[in-house]
């Protein structure tokens, strides 16, 4: 966390005031392209006065980061083992592994029409959706580590006298942790990449809902709210993600 | 010893029991060589100590897992022998926390707490700075005093091989075969005295004769 804030000092504001006060000029101008873009003034007031106040927007919040964490939960609950079987079995592998790798390359986004087709409800096609982002991520990284497990561990285990069960417990477990924290910071971003695409298309709530909204109804400070608040909001699973990450792993510290 | 390449490696993993031989049988003592166990313990080129648990978890694991120890027993031993090898103070350090030469000194004590017949050292000083590797060789040495534990040491360096050998068994030659044995009949501990002493010297030559002679050697090989 401190390290996270620490980035921002003196320097980094340059940056960020430069670009303020560009997009402010370039606003007030209506250059080219900005004619329907406010600028930044009139983007704080209307959070200030409409959306801070707003159960609305504050729902919108909650309704994504209930989707995000529902597909990112279930993709690590379905990934972790099936990427640990992928790895560990070799007939499971062999019957498997195939079909993992034909639908791995099918883009979340693609199985949106299909998902709406087949889940009773909406909520539920998204949930789907903001899973299959992060599932294959996890279920390749696990996979790719317990095949990466240095032989040295396990024959030294194996020496010892370890069961085949003392072995997956604390021999292969703990080797494949570093690559479920890889899929998890990997899988949070895709899984919010995912949700506010899918709230576009196929959902009447949630933030990505709200951006789009604002562009229906030629609404530009709804639209700025609506991205900067997407930012936020996965700014704030990657700490929550991160942090998770380091007290999985004491030995790192 | 013998060139890098040689099989050095494969040989001990095959008396290890972690590789299985293209053709004939390994025995130690009229006993085949089947499977890995913890009569035969093995100490890697590169550490293989499990980073994710504690130098006092690593050092147990062997007894808990294999069962011979109890839990508390276990423990106890494991601190004793840590404290015996200088690291009482590091037990719930993790490995990537310590030294080259602590974390050798570690998977001896995780090696040595199950009591094995036969300890297989590959090249375990390699990549340790000059005077760790002098201390260990050392160390080992005095250890090995006190246990008189049969031990299997690899090398690929003439001097670590007189300073810490007993018998030499050169391999080289393609296909790889022992290609000699020579006894060192140095006393031990093997004092700077003893290391320029005429026959030390001449044990030397007869290694290095042994190392470079064309019939054992391997092309391209390095000793």
């Amino acid at each position: 966390m401190k390290r996270l804030f620490r980035r921002l000092d003196w320097r980094g504001a340059v940056s960020i005031a430069a670009f303020v006060i560009l997009w402010t000029l370039l606003a007030r101008l209506k250059a080219p392209g900005f004619a329907e873009i406010p600028d930044p003034a009139a983007v704080g007031r209307a959070f200030w006065q409409k959306y801070l106040p707003s159960a609305a927007y504050w729902n919108s919040w909650v309704v994504s980061f209930e989707r995000v964490t529902y597909g990112f939960l279930l993709a690590q609950l379905f990934g972790i083992p099936l990427g640990l079987l992928l790895g560990t079995r070799k007939l499971f592998n062999e019957v498997v592994f195939p079909l993992v790798e034909l639908l791995r390359p099918i883009p979340p986004l693609a199985w949106v029409p299909l998902s709406i087709l087949f889940w009773p409800t909406s909520e539920l096609s998204i949930v789907f959706i903001t899973f299959i982002g992060p599932f294959f991520i996890i279920v390749i990284n696990v996979h790719d580590a317990v095949r990466g497990i240095r032989k040295e561990h396990l024959w030294l285990a194996r020496s010892l006298g370890a069961s085949r069960e003392t072995i997956f417990r604390r021999i292969i477990l703990p080797s494949v942790i570093p690559a479920i924290a890889v899929g998890m910071t990997l899988g949070i971003a895709v899984a919010w990449n995912v949700v506010i695409a899918a709230e576009m298309i196929a959902s009447d709530a949630g933030l990505g809902r709200l951006t789009w909204e604002g562009y229906v109804s030629h609404t530009g400070t709804t639209v700025i709210i609506g991205m900067i608040s997407i930012g936020l909001a996965g700014y704030l699973s990657t700490l929550i993600v991160a942090w998770a990450e380091r007290r999985m792993m004491p030995w790192q510290r | 010893m013998g060139p890098s390449g040689c099989g050095k490696t494969t040989l001990a993993c095959m008396l290890a029991g972690y590789v299985a031989p293209d053709a004939g049988t390994l025995a130690i003592d009229g006993r085949p060589i089947t499977a890995a166990g913890p009569d035969r313990l093995m100490v890697f080129q590169e550490t293989a100590l499990w980073h994710w648990m504690t130098v006092l978890d690593n050092v147990m694991f062997g007894p808990r897992a294999a069962g011979t120890l109890r839990g508390g027993e276990a423990r106890r031993k494991a601190l004793e022998l840590l404290e015996r090898f200088g690291l009482g103070e590091f037990k719930d350090r993790y490995p990537n926390q310590l030294s080259g030469g602590m974390r050798r000194r570690v998977e001896l004590a995780q090696a040595l707490i199950n009591n094995p017949r036969l300890m297989i050292l590959d090249e375990p000083f390699r990549g340790l700075d000059v005077m760790t590797r002098g201390l260990m060789q050392e160390y080992y040495l005095k250890l090995f005093a006190e246990s008189r534990m049969t031990t299997l040491f690899i090398s690929s360096e003439l001097e670590e091989t007189l300073v810490m050998g007993e018998r030499v068994l050169v391999m080289g030659g393609a296909p790889a075969r022992i290609a000699r044995s020579i006894d060192v009949r140095l006393p031990f501990p093997r004092t700077p005295q003893v290391l320029a002493s005429e026959r030390y010297l001449e044990t030397k030559r007869e290694l290095m004769a042994a190392l470079y002679s064309p019939g054992h050697r391997i092309e391209g090989g390095s000793a």
